[in-house]
């Protein structure tokens, strides 16, 4: 079976089996340094079995079912999807085995493993990769950082129906470059409940569904919508408050270093915490993203009559290369 | 037993950064992390340089715009917090 290779966020993706997510993206080249390697195996034989795990995600809403646990295996760690898929990555990130079960719908397997095994692999090799959304506007992009649920993707999608570039609707990743901070392209993808879809995105596009368990429907091309293929210097770091029906007023307010910490750490995807020098590195990478790049609260109504609003705001909370987020948060 | 005259010290898996006048405790064997303000922030500083809860407390009279019994409380409160939390022990 030959192999495929596409670019995501900056690297090349080698894989033995197609990513038809990740088929708008520029070829990538073999043998590129940070590349990572994603094999496809069969049989449970090849899965190692570790004697614990030490973390777990569970699903959305109050069923108490494991989405997702972790374990450390002898050459790195082991990533479970229960009766769904497990995958062994290694300790340096860059090797991703993929054991899929016979029942798995492709769009499941291919949505845990872009939108949660990669982004943590990403965060093995020394990205900074949080989950939120990221849009460029004037060459500048923002992240809207918040668990799910904070309307992270439906405002970037109308942001982008107003002129803005997508860069990811739900992992972005950021690499520092000579003291700058930098979003890089995700997948070409935009994951919205079917509401927000009529609402925001109307008329015939092309879309799929996100994963079997999920009325999520994910827009691959639609003519509103421009997908960014290029880096962005971020901006600004937007993070999405919880919906609250009291909320009427739109409003920004900047956060201090410390806060920001505290607030965007819990949003990265990471979990080599076992590691003290990776924990320590990821810390100490994070403080410096605080440092330079401003972070804001943001509290919004919800509604979608306030979305083009909601969407102004950000507009013109938006960094250019003339006023800087801080001094705007503060003011918006 | 945590009294005034404690001495403390951060424990070796713990780490320490300011961020401006704040600062964040990291422990890196358990990823717990603890943000404090500049007092908190000094208490940490000074505990580094040996000082017990009540030096601290007098130090920080003379540095910040609080009353000596009321901060030595917070600081006591604040020790024990990151005592539980396994970021600090007594020396």
């Amino acid at each position: 079976m030959g192999a495929h290779f596409y670019t995501l966020a900056g690297r090349t993706i080698v894989c033995d089996r197609s990513l038809p997510l990740l088929a708008g993206a520029a070829l990538g080249r073999a043998g590129e340094r940070g590349a990572i390697t994603i094999r496809f195996g069969s049989g449970s034989g090849a899965v190692p079995h570790p004697p614990s795990w030490f973390h777990s995600w569970l699903r959305p809403g109050d069923s108490g079912e494991t989405w997702l646990r972790f374990a450390e295996v002898e050459q790195g760690f082991l990533l479970d999807a229960p009766e769904q898929a497990q995958f062994a990555v290694s300790l340096t990130g860059d090797d991703i085995a993929c054991f899929p079960s016979p029942a798995i719908a492709e769009s499941t397997l291919h949505h845990l493993l872009l939108d949660h095994v990669l982004p943590l692999a990403l965060g093995i090799m020394g990205d900074v990769v949080l989950h939120a959304s990221g849009v460029a506007l004037h060459g500048r992009s923002i992240a809207l950082v918040g668990p799910s649920g904070r309307g992270k993707s439906t405002l970037a999608a109308h942001l982008g129906t107003r002129g803005a570039e997508i860069l990811t609707d739900d992992c972005l990743v950021l690499r520092e470059l000579d003291g700058k901070w930098y979003a890089l392209p995700y997948y070409q993808g935009l994951r919205l409940w079917p509401e927000s879809l009529q609402i925001v995105l109307p008329g015939t596009f092309e879309r799929i569904k996100v994963s079997g368990g999920s009325d999520k429907e994910c827009v691959l091309r639609h003519p509103a919508i421009t997908f960014r293929r290029e880096p962005a210097r971020l901006g600004m770091i937007a993070l999405l408050q919880e919906e609250r029906p009291d909320v009427r007023a739109i409003a920004l307010s900047a956060l201090s270093h410390r806060d920001a910490l505290m607030s965007v750490l819990p949003l990265m995807f990471f979990f080599e915490v076992r590691t003290r020098l990776a924990l320590r590195n990821q810390f100490e990478r994070l403080c410096r993203l605080v440092e330079v790049v401003p972070v804001c609260l943001f509290d919004f109504p919800r509604q979608f009559e306030a979305l083009p609003n909601v969407g102004a705001a950000v507009v013109r909370a938006a960094p250019t290369n003339h006023r800087t987020g801080r001094a705007l948060c503060a003011d918006a | 037993m945590l009294t005034r005259e404690s001495a403390l010290r951060i424990r070796d898996s713990a780490l320490v950064r300011r961020l401006g006048d704040d600062a964040v405790v990291l422990d890196l064997e358990t990823g717990t992390y603890f943000g404090l303000d500049p007092v908190g922030a000094r208490f940490i500083e000074l505990l580094v340089e040996g000082a017990s809860i009540e030096q601290v407390a007098r130090a920080l009279v003379k540095e910040f715009d609080v009353e000596e019994t009321v901060v030595a409380e917070d600081l006591l409160r604040l020790a024990r917090d990151m005592l539980s939390n396994g970021l600090l022990e007594i020396a």
